[in-house]
Parts: structure tokens; sequence; C-alpha cells
């Protein structure tokens, strides 16, 4: 076969069918022929710039010895756009959200530590809303202690008021400490250490409402309280409960 | 909106893609200046492009189209006179080349002209006539190089067995 060609080479050579190109400018020919194209579209008033974005795929697909055509290159350039174009939405995303997560956290070390620099930490400790007993959802401070939190028990009382009273002092305990530091159910090997009991007792009209708070690992009772309620007020007072254990057990 | 380009425009730039190197080259061969062949390689594919409907034969049209420039730029940029520039842009060197091997010369286009895949034409315009490598040609062709040095070989087989047929039986002899 290379003999064939040699043969066939000279002989184009010597019939004068060779018109043999410089290496410099076969150079030239290859480096220039995008520019070249460009050149011509601009002329024809054909060119925009995603053109020549599209263009440069093509180019760039031919050089690696790639058979592709313009419409072809047109759609691999806006897959892998529209790919870029998502990941970085999405990396940008995740990056705003977790820096969102983390800013109120951080201001609020910051505050903590203004406000403990005063005279009177335990007042100052705790936020506006609470002092103001309203109920907004307060700015979750950063608590240590996860409370596992067990359905509490009855007396005489009816199932829908015991459920009422432990799902009121769960919700108000979930807002002022944050999910996360609230565990509930019948889960086993718990990382709290913190053990809520309860039970509701009724003697005709009044509710007496008793909670206390078992540290597991030494057995010692934490906290302890007992409040009592109308049947009207018992949201009320389990609220308060809630908000008296969240208070002591730090 | 406007489209971002036309089918015009992908069928152009297809054609573009084939031929430029082929067209630039053969108008440096005769020119002899890299920059006037560029020119003159950009007029040809506008005017391709305002005639593209026209054109049944790409290569041929864009070669005809080819030495009508030339033509215009011997007779505007170098001043010539209109037969000279006519002389130098159509003649055709091989066939006034008068040393009693004309005949042959007429065979050996013809057997270049039996090669009817465009892309194969192509091939051997750049390889065999121009001296582009294999590996240039892949990249301006957008195949392999593996692919150009294979079909490269049945150009050949192809060019030299049509000479056989014509009566050529030993080749060396005409070197």
């Amino acid at each position: 076969m290379i003999a064939d060609i040699k043969l066939l080479q000279g002989l184009l050579e010597k019939y004068r069918v060779a018109e043999p190109v410089p290496a410099a400018v076969r150079v030239r020919v290859i480096a220039g022929r995008r520019r070249n194209l460009v050149e011509i579209l601009k002329k024809l008033d054909r060119y925009n710039p995603l053109l020549g974005a599209i263009l440069l795929v093509y180019f760039l697909f031919k050089k690696l010895g790639l058979s592709v055509s313009l419409i072809q290159s047109a759609i691999v350039f806006f897959t892998v756009t529209a790919i870029s174009v998502a990941g970085v939405t999405t990396g940008s995303y995740i990056a705003v959200k977790r820096i969102m997560d983390k800013a109120p956290q951080v201001e609020l070390q910051k505050d903590l530590t203004d406000k403990t620099a005063t005279a009177e930490p335990k007042v100052t400790d705790k936020p506006e809303s609470i002092k103001a007993n309203d109920e907004s959802t307060p700015v979750l401070r950063d608590v240590k202690n996860v409370i596992y939190l067990q359905p509490f028990d009855g007396t005489n009382a009816q199932g829908g008021d015991i459920a009422l009273v432990s799902s009121t002092i769960q919700r108000e305990l979930v807002r002022l400490r944050g999910v996360k530091n609230i565990v509930t159910g019948k889960a086993s090997g718990q990382s709290s250490r913190l053990l809520l009991l309860g039970t509701v007792r009724k003697h005709d009209t009044l509710y007496a409402i008793s909670a206390k708070v078992i540290d597991s690992d030494t057995g010692r009772i934490r906290f302890a309280t007992t409040e009592e309620a109308k049947s009207d007020s018992l949201i009320l007072i389990s609220k308060k409960l809630a908000k008296e254990i969240s208070d002591n057990i730090e | 909106m406007r489209k971002i380009f036309e089918k015009k425009d992908a069928d152009f730039t297809e054609a573009y893609s084939r031929y430029y190197a082929v067209v630039y080259g053969a108008l440096y061969s005769r020119t002899g200046d890299p920059d006037a062949a560029e020119d003159m390689t950009q007029e040809v594919f506008i005017r391709f492009f305002n005639k593209m409907e026209e054109a049944v034969n790409v290569r041929a049209w864009l070669l005809v189209t080819m030495k009508n420039v030339l033509y215009e730029h011997y007779r505007k940029v170098k001043n010539m006179p209109d037969e000279l520039a006519e002389a130098e842009a159509m003649s055709d060197v091989s066939l006034t080349f008068v040393n009693g091997f004309r005949d042959t010369r007429i065979i050996i286009d013809h057997a270049v002209e039996a090669i009817t895949d465009t892309t194969d034409r192509s091939i051997f315009d750049l390889v065999a006539v121009q001296n582009y490598t294999y590996e240039e040609t892949a990249g301006l062709l957008g195949i392999s190089r593996r692919q150009v040095k294979y079909r490269y070989g049945l150009i050949v087989r192809q060019v030299l067995e049509y000479l056989h047929q014509k009566g050529i039986r030993n080749i060396e002899d005409l070197l």
C-alpha cells in the first residue's frame, strides 16, 4: 500500500496535479478556519454571538475528528449550557440556604454573649417574646439538652384531656426549644439524657397536672412541678408548664 | 424573534467546512500570497452563499467561482489587461505543459474525477494534491485519522486500477 501511495504521489507531482501547500500555510488555514467563517457570516449579516458559540462547539468537534452538523452542535451547546446553569443555580441555592441557616445562630450567640456580660444573666437570657409571654415564634436558643417526652398518664381524667395536655406541652416545647431538641414516641436508645414524665389527675372540676424531668444518667429529678387547671384553661396551663420546664432545665 | 440560524446557514457551514481548505490551497498555489488567498476564499464563499440553491455540484461550482474571483483579482489588483488576466486565471498549467505527456495527464484527471464520493474527493484533494497530513485532514473534515488513512488507501487503489484499465500496465514507466 505504501508503495502504491508513493507511486501515485510521484505521478501527481510529475503531471502537475499536485499543488502542495507549505506547512506554515496549512497551519494558517487550520487555525483561521473558524475566524474566516465568522467574518464571512458577518459580511452576510448572518452572524450573532450565540451562533458564534455554537460554531466554537462545531469546530471543536471537527478538530477532535467527530463529524457533527451545526444543528447537533447547537443541541450539545444548549444541553451543556442548561446543565451548567442548573448546576450553578442549585449550588448557589444550597450555599445561600446554608448561610441563612447558620446566620441566626451566630447572631444569637453573639447576642447572648453581649447579654450575659450584663448584671442579670437569668433575666436577659430570655428572649423578649418569652418575657412578654406572647404567642409569636421566639428566636430559638442554642439549647444543649434534648428532652425525651413520654405521653402523659392520667387518673380519673378522660383520654382526650390527657392527650390535649400532652400534645400542647409537646408543641410548646418544640416552639421554645426547636424540633431537634424534643424527642417523642416510644423510640428506645435515644441519645437524650432528659426524660419528661407527667400525669393528669382530675378531682371534680379541677385538673392537677404534674410534670417532672428526670436525668436518665443519674436518676436525679432535675425539675418537678404541679399546676392546677380548669377544663377551659387546660391549654393555657399546659403552655405555662412547658415554659417552666424549658426555663428550668438549662 | 429571529432564529439563531436557519437551515441555509447550517448547509453553508457544512460546505464551508468541507471545501474551505481546498479552495484556499488552490488559490494560494496560484497566487503565492496567503493574505490574498484568504480574501479571495472569503469572496468565493460569500458568492456561494448567495447562489447556494443553484449549485448542484458544490465543489465544481466553487472551483469555477474561484477562477472568476482570481480573474477579477488579476484584473483589478494586479492591473493586468483582460486577456492576460483571463489567461492567468483560467489556464491549467498542466494542460499547457507540452512535454509529450498531455494525454497521460488527461487520463489521470479522468481517474481522479472518477472519485465520486464527496468525502473521498476531499481527502484526495487535501492529502494527495495539497500535501495535508492525515491528522490535518482528519481535523478539517471531522473524521478520525485512522479513517482518513484507510479511505486514502482505497482511493489510491481505485485511481491506479483506473489507470490499469486504460491500458497503463506499468505505472513506473510514466515516472
